[in-house]
């Protein structure tokens, strides 16, 4: 073994060519829809003033700012607002999430007639793939004031019925209940096919040791799957400082009685390009979130490095 | 009977577990299926029952006047539906192209550039430049406003899909094939379209699916870009007659006169859900069929979104 | 104009790992050229450079008289049949054989001659239709052969085509592809064939000629014969012939001008002629005299034999007997002498009394004995 200095081959244009053909397209829509808006990006150290000359003609003219517009962002009761709801949402939906989707994997697995829990499963994956909007739509039915089935079934216990979209309170119940709904069956299919791959024997040996099932849920199926989960929430984790637009936008049906409890940064930035008309704030409550999120992934990658070096992203 | 409730075989929970677990799993997808019967059960409910009594799962009468009316003004919703399985249609094919060839371009060791384009594809799932920057190029440079690009644009490439597709490509075993194919003379996109794109269907049907159910359930886009009624998707429309259902009547019908008569009589709350019910129907039918390549999809690729 | 010419051939890999040290190899046209060695010895990739699948570092390829270092896989005229066959499994049989007609745009006529005369010669013909999940690996290999035919190239390549086909099939591979090479030689049409393996039986039953190669460099090229009766040295001796060839350390002693070597204790003369080309060797291995030397005693087991006999002139001394492999027309006797480990080839007969434990003679035909100095490994007694 030698360890003469490589020398790159000749560049084979034909071949290469083909291949640069091949990533131009998506190579020019990165461009124009994720490259050019992270320059965009500069509209939050900028005193946007809409001038004659358009949009792009706007930009020049406008003065730069500094970090004022952070300043006025941070100093705001609403970002603290907005990002303390973000974060515990999105702390309450990993916890929660993570075990309802372990639990219902398990109990799938074990149960003694596949053929019904498959169907089982067919059926708690369902809400996967109901749009946000039509959600919002199913639980009206159930909590509209005047004719809600809730409301009806309170009456016939003498309970007065409730302005649910209205109250504030019940909000951190219903919006984890509906997100347990949409997504645990879709995450307990990950987890079942993990669970699917464990070796036979270990459950076989464990049997002659006499383990009982509860045993054997513990000391092999949770080991086994220790690397998935962790990897799992860590992403989400990485991820904390995003919320589902969806979930807290079409679900309470952008009641504004309920956005001490309901409003997030993605839901309040969206708010503020299409309403309120700061450019510059609102672009900076953007920015804010894609650099922590930025490092929150960072740190968590390397965190999953130490662990697992295979299942780190990079 | 007790006794027959704890044994159980090697391997298995007693049969006292099995019926518990099933109960448990009953109700949790009762739970998951029984809103969407709940909704269809109020499509079809009498606006009466409705005034009187409220939402029921069992209405003390029955009506099908609010399908009746998405009939006489359903231009709106046919308009929606239209727009939406062009938009699904256009935009996943498009969406499936254009991510092969990144992937499969990536995915080749002799590209070379093959790094420098991966990083490229990935680092826009580290950081972003926000809804706001993104929302002025759309509209001021791109034209995306009161435009199917629009619709279609934002959704065509995911980078998840491309990394998931470059991992397909490199893990069945196409290389051999390749050569053969160089010495028999191909060239590099021929090569990709009569050997690898056949020999990869299953993978790219897989990301076709996820393609096509993100740009059938897409609102966002909607949202942000269309206002014209004639470019509304059904999910926006579904969005627009949450409070306004004039939206739909005003949008067909061309006389205001004939406009209030249907208004005063319009079974608002059944018809609001008979068009939920139009617009999922689709996702309902088809989901029997594919969720089973959902979930090999999931597991199989190790896919995490 | 099929002729292969590779010089100072170098393989560099992007971590500096060099896997071709600079070889030079004159392959004639319409010659069975047979690359072996042991895994790891590059022979692939030399193959692979000929065929332009992987990128020369340093040095020069030509085939036919032209340098191909810079041409596509597809203007080098050649052809190549993989180790796992690499057919298109979406294609048609008639398909896989046709696409590179096809590509070169060869009118359709011609195209369906072509196959059709190939399918006749592998006796594919029934295939034509079918899918290549619906065949056999044996019927798989020959539609990869007749896909290479077609082609009608100036040198095929080989990369170990027979190491998935079990052991009967391999046998009957092996004589059609050596037929096939004389049927187109009969043709007129060039078949310059270079095929590697690391099976030294396919190597020695298929190949005019043999390049053995071991960590990028070229120990020998001969023919068959040549390599096994006159292996240039220790590792071609020892990887060529099977039960490979018996090595032990030994002393090499000149007394009255006449050589001797001693191994396990005893004493054995070697033969004038031998003696002479092993100090004519010496010379080149940078030792100018000696009193007793240090060298490495290599003898075929063929060349041990049980009894005493003009050719082995009793040189022999006393083992016991290890092991009996009895495989019916003759048996592999394995024996210890003080210690170390020999084996030889007796005839059924001969050997049907020998038992584990038995003390019995070997004789050495020391005629047919190898001398490989210890350090260079070279052999001494050619």
């Amino acid at each position: 073994m030698s360890s003469k200095a490589y020398k790159k081959p000749p560049f084979r244009f034909n071949k290469n060519f083909a291949f640069l053909l091949m990533v131009l397209p998506g190579f020019i829509w990165l461009v124009l829809l994720k490259y050019l808006p992270m320059c965009g990006a500069v509209l939050a150290f900028k005193n946007f003033h809409f001038s004659r000359g358009g949009f792009f003609q706007s930009l020049w003219d406008s003065s730069w700012c500094g970090f004022q517009n952070f300043y006025f962002l941070f100093n705001s009761h609403t970002a603290w607002v907005i990002t303390r709801n973000t974060i515990l949402y999105n702390l309450v939906f990993i916890i929660t999430g993570t075990i309802l989707s372990l639990a219902i994997a398990v109990g799938l697995s074990e149960i003694l007639n596949k053929r019904l829990a498959k169907l089982y499963q067919t059926c708690m994956f369902f809400p996967y793939f109901l749009s946000w909007v039509v959600v919002g739509y199913l639980l009206f039915g159930f909590i509209s004031f005047d004719k809600g089935s809730i409301n009806s079934i309170l009456a016939l216990f003498h309970i007065p019925p409730v302005q649910w979209y209205d109250d504030s309170a019940y909000w951190p119940y219903i919006l984890t209940f509906i997100n347990l709904w949409k997504n645990a069956g879709y995450t307990s299919v990950i987890y079942l096919a993990a669970i699917i791959g464990i070796d036979k024997q270990y459950y076989e040996a464990a049997e002659i040791d006499g383990a009982s099932k509860w045993q054997q849920v513990r000391f092999i199926t949770m080991p086994h799957l220790k690397g998935l989960i962790t990897v799992l929430t860590l992403l989400a984790v990485g991820r904390i400082f995003a919320a589902d637009f969806g979930l807290f936008y079409q679900v309470p049906l952008n009641s504004g009685a309920l956005y001490p409890v309901t409003d997030v940064i993605d839901t309040y930035v969206f708010r503020g390009l299409m309403y309120t008309g700061d450019i510059g704030m609102t672009t900076a409550a953007g920015l804010y979130q894609s650099v922590v999120g930025l490092v929150l992934i960072l740190v968590v990658n390397n965190v999953i490095k130490k662990y697992d070096k295979d299942s780190a992203m990079f | 009977m007790f006794n027959y409730l704890k044994k159980r075989k090697i391997l298995e929970i007693s049969k006292g577990s099995n019926i518990i677990l099933n109960l448990i799993m009953l109700i949790l997808s009762l739970l998951c299926i029984y809103p969407m019967i709940f909704v269809f059960m109020i499509s079809i409910s009498s606006g009466n029952s409705i005034a009187t009594e409220g939402y029921r799962l069992i209405p003390s009468e029955f009506s099908l006047s609010a399908y009746g009316y998405m009939f006489k003004i359903g231009q709106q919703i046919l308009q929606s539906y239209g727009i939406t399985i062009i938009v699904t249609v256009v935009g996943t094919v498009f969406s499936v192209l254009i991510t092969a060839l990144f992937a499969y371009a990536i995915s080749r060791d002799d590209f070379r550039f093959r790094k420098l384009f991966t990083f490229i594809i990935m680092l826009p799932l580290l950081f972003s430049g926000g809804l706001v920057p993104f929302y002025m190029i759309s509209t001021q440079l791109l034209h995306f406003r009161n435009s199917l690009l629009g619709l279609i644009m934002p959704l065509a490439l995911n980078s998840f899909f491309v990394l998931i597709l470059r991992t397909y490509f490199k893990a069945s075993n196409i290389k051999p094939l390749i050569e053969a194919a160089k010495i028999d003379g191909a060239g590099e996109f021929r090569i990709f379209f009569q050997i690898v794109v056949p020999l990869s269907l299953p993978g790219l049907a897989t990301i076709a699916l996820f393609t096509a159910l993100a740009y059938w359930g897409d609102w966002y886009n909607a949202l942000l870009f269309i206002d014209e009624p004639s470019l509304t998707p059904i999910q926006a429309m579904l969005m627009n007659i949450q409070t306004n259902l004039q939206f739909i009547v005003q949008n067909s019908s061309s006389m205001s006169a004939q406009a209030f008569e249907i208004l005063k009589n319009m079974p608002t709350d059944s018809a609001r859900m008979a068009v939920v019910v139009l617009a999922t129907v689709p996702i309902i039918f088809a989901y029997p069929f594919f969720q089973r390549y959902f979930i090999q999809g999931l597991t199989v690729g190790g896919v995490k979104d | 104009m099929s002729e292969i010419i590779i010089s100072k051939l170098e393989k560099v890999y992007p971590n500096g790992f060099k896997a071709v040290h600079g070889i030079d190899l004159k392959i004639e046209d319409g010659e069975f050229m047979v690359f072996v060695g042991p895994s790891g010895c590059a022979k692939s990739t030399v193959l692979r450079m000929i065929a332009g699948l992987e990128e020369i570092s340093g040095g020069t390829i030509s085939i036919g008289g032209r340098v191909v270092n810079d041409l596509d896989p597809k203007d080098r005229k050649i052809a190549m049949v993989f180790q796992n066959y690499a057919l298109y499994p979406h294609m048609t049989v008639y398909d896989n054989m046709a696409f590179g007609l096809k590509l070169a745009k060869v009118p359709k006529k011609e195209i369906d001659q072509r196959v059709r005369e190939a399918a006749v010669k592998l006796e594919i013909e029934p295939l034509l239709d079918r899918k290549p999940k619906d065949m056999s690996g044996g019927q798989r290999q020959r539609v990869a052969v007749g896909r290479a035919i077609v082609r009608k190239p100036a040198v095929f390549l080989f990369d170990e085509p027979l190491s998935n086909l079990d052991a009967k099939l391999r046998v009957s591979m092996r004589a059609r592809l050596v037929k096939l090479h004389r049927e187109l030689q009969k043709e007129g049409q060039t078949a310059t064939m270079v095929y590697v393996t690391h099976d030294q039986v396919e190597a020695m039953t298929m190949g005019d000629r043999i390049t053995v190669l071991k960590e990028g460099i070229i120990l020998q090229v001969d023919t068959p014969l040549n390599l096994y009766n006159f292996p240039a040295n220790k590792f071609v001796a020892g990887f060529i012939g099977s039960p490979s060839m018996n090595f032990q350390d030994a002393v090499l002693e000149q007394t009255d001008g006449k050589f001797s070597v001693t191994l396990c204790g005893c004493k054995f003369s070697i033969p004038e002629e031998k003696a002479a080309k092993i100090k004519k060797n010496f010379q080149t291995v940078g030792k100018e005299t000696f009193v007793s030397a240090n060298i490495c005693f290599g003898i075929r087991p063929d060349n041990i034999e049980e009894k005493p006999s003009e050719a082995n002139k009793n040189e022999s001394f006393e083992g016991e007997i290890t092991l009996v492999e009895k495989m019916g027309n003759e048996s592999y006797c394995y024996f210890k002498v003080n210690g170390q480990d020999f084996v030889s080839r007796i005839n059924a007969e001969a050997s049907a009394h020998l038992q584990i434990g038995d003390k019995q003679k070997f004789y050495f035909r020391m005629d047919k004995c190898h001398i490989f100095d210890a350090e260079s490994e070279k052999n001494l007694s050619l």
